[in-house]
């Protein structure tokens, strides 16, 4: 009778704590404050952006957990971060109207309102994160099955053995800047960080001065001195991280292939052997390849007359998926992306003397979220104003 | 009925939380893609390295230059994509398989000089180094509108290299107040020796198209 007793009392406690939970995160209180540390985020965001630059920023402040201030042990969370925030105000606005739904036709224009606000903030965090922005570079007659991503770069390492494919293992730059030892099972070796640079520049040690030292015992950086230097902050820069890793083998007693210098400004692969195989080595920007490809065919720049301001540009392209028989030329220009398997292909730019197309490329699978929360709210808005207009004429019509 | 809200509302706040956090950044990718034609894995060449090295790189700044030079290659090469150092590429195909990559890289500056260089492309094929004594003995000079070229003809198959790709290099190195030009045909060896001839009457034929910026 009293273990029943103790059973019922921790079940009442925890039906407490949870009602004090859902008090909590169904309040006012809460959505004011969330607002307030928004106002707050998004000026100090600002701020910021002008020693950081505008890709760091939105990284360490809004699309993170939490602001993390950098410290010698890694770093200290000082204020919490858009992902936390934007979380908290969807729950918090979940929960406050869960709390306070009582289903009546009259009050189903707010219910909808409030709908429209959850799927346009659920929708925000979503896209936020599965999103994927990056470019495809197409020069006259050049195929690709692929963009790139030239803000995130990423260490491959390709196994060229297979007469037909090649296996590329892509580790991060951000997971080679934590340092340590990185290993994976398609690599019959180690990869030792020992050295990561945010941003390098690379020199020829002819031009690097007398005490400059080679970067590393093997390939270019055996050639090269490497110096770190301030972080890219302007739009139009980025930065070049660069990183010297060594490779250990894992089977004891195997040769070391040493330390290597990797970096997005050597341009081309390195190659080493180990275990038997070449290997290539090369940090380049992220890949995103696709199942299908396209070939430019041209490009068209067209200037207003006497100038040199653009007026239009556009891509002749041939799309070609062998997963779907497609074969089809497409035509890309401003204001007319070719959307292709859940991806649109913006006209984005060209280089200079038109040699080269650059189409932005987004994969968005949010991105309907807000038409629908548009179409929701406003549905919901004219509903109940309508209701309200509706009953304003009635009472008017009947008073005397 | 509360209770019921409760449960529900905590069950989504978890996962509101969830969300945000289940993008691992840090993931190591395996995946697998078609080789492409051209060697692009076989040539580092010294200093092909993007942008000016020691300035910042403009994200928004152009990749691949536009070929600056101009040449009468054979009509058997393949004209290839240009890439960001590459201002002519071309590839030749031979029987079995056989391939050989062709290049023409420009570079700022002295580029390390002829002896680093040529040191480079004999690492690449497996061999050691010769000194510049050697290299003298070895290096046979062709005359170009942009210079005297020093060609070498490097043979050697690197560890795990397939033959029908590789084995023999030969290359041409050219500096000038424009910058350093490399010239290059990589490939399986029995088709470089076929386009030898074809390839050196090439760099005769190179020229700048206009003025030049490495």
């Amino acid at each position: 009778m009293d273990r029943h007793g103790a059973v019922g009392g921790t079940i009442s406690s925890v039906t407490a704590m949870l009602h004090r939970i859902f008090d909590v995160f169904s309040s006012l209180k809460l959505t004011i404050v969330c607002l307030s540390l928004t106002i707050v985020l998004v000026f100090a965001g600002t701020l910021a952006q002008v020693d950081s630059g505008i890709h760091e920023v939105q990284q360490r402040y809004f699309q993170s957990l939490f602001v993390w201030w950098p410290s010698a042990s890694g770093g200290i969370p000082v204020f919490p971060g858009g992902h936390l925030l934007g979380a908290v105000l969807l729950a918090n606005l979940i929960a406050a109207h869960a709390r306070r739904f009582r289903w009546t036709w009259k009050k189903f224009g707010i219910h909808l309102t409030h709908a429209g606000l959850i799927i346009l903030l659920a929708g925000g965090l979503f896209t936020d994160l599965f999103s994927v922005e990056s470019s495809m570079r197409l020069a006259p007659g050049e195929t690709k099955n692929y963009s790139e991503d030239s803000r995130v770069m990423e260490l491959v390492v390709i196994d060229g053995s297979d007469s037909e494919l090649d296996q590329v293992t892509a580790i991060p730059a951000s997971r080679l800047g934590k340092g340590g030892t990185i290993g994976h099972a398609s690599l019959p070796f180690r990869i030792v960080v020992r050295k990561f640079y945010r941003n390098a520049r690379v020199q020829p040690l002819g031009q690097a001065g007398p005490e400059a030292l080679p970067a590393s015992t093997e390939g270019v950086g055996s050639r090269v001195a490497v110096f770190e230097v301030p972080r890219a902050t302007a739009p139009n820069e980025r930065d070049l991280p660069g990183a010297v890793i060594g490779i250990e083998p894992i089977s004891g007693g195997a040769p070391s292939p040493g330390t290597w210098l990797v970096s997005d400004q050597l341009g081309a692969p390195q190659t080493f052997s180990c275990a038997g195989k070449t290997w290539r080595l090369e940090m380049r920007p992220a890949r995103y390849y696709k199942p299908y490809s396209l070939t430019l065919r041209k490009f068209a720049h067209e200037r207003y007359a006497g100038t040199e301001i653009p007026k239009n540009f556009a891509s002749h392209a041939v799309l070609t998926d062998p997963e779907r028989n497609e074969n089809r030329d497409v035509l890309i220009s401003m204001n007319n992306p070719l959307r292709y398997r859940g991806e649109t292909f913006f006209q984005s730019g060209f280089e200079k003397n038109d040699t080269a197309t650059i189409l932005q490329v987004v994969h968005n699978p949010g991105f309907l979220a807000p038409y629908v929360a548009c179409v929701v709210v406003g549905a919901g808005l004219l509903f109940q104003f309508g209701c309200h207009f509706v009953g304003f004429l009635h009472r008017r019509g009947t008073s005397p | 009925m509360i209770f019921h809200r409760t449960h529900l509302c905590l069950g989504l706040l978890c996962v509101c939380a969830w969300i945000p956090g289940c993008k691992d950044k840090d993931e190591i990718k395996v995946y697998r893609v078609s080789k492409p034609e051209t060697q692009q894995g076989d040539a580092p060449e010294n200093g092909e390295m993007r942008g000016q090295m020691g300035f910042p790189m403009s994200a928004d700044a152009p990749v691949a230059p536009p070929s600056q030079v101009t040449g009468n290659p054979p009509q058997n090469w393949e004209a290839q994509p240009l890439s960001s150092m590459r201002q002519a590429s071309y590839l030749v195909k031979g029987d079995n398989g056989a391939i050989a990559d062709i290049s023409l890289v420009t570079l700022a500056g002295p580029a390390g000089g002829d002896l680093d260089n040529v040191n480079r492309w004999l690492s690449q094929l497996g061999r050691p180094a010769i000194t510049g004594e050697q290299l003298g003995q070895m290096a046979r000079h062709v005359t170009s509108p942009l210079g005297e070229v020093t060609v070498v003809d490097l043979e050697g198959l690197p560890q795990g290299a397939d033959a029908a790709k590789d084995g023999r290099i030969v290359a041409g190195i050219v500096s000038g107040d424009s910058g350093t030009f490399f010239f290059k045909m990589r490939g399986n060896a029995a088709l470089v020796e076929s386009q030898k001839a074809a390839f050196i009457q090439w760099i005769g034929t190179v020229r700048l198209a206009g003025p030049f910026h490495p």
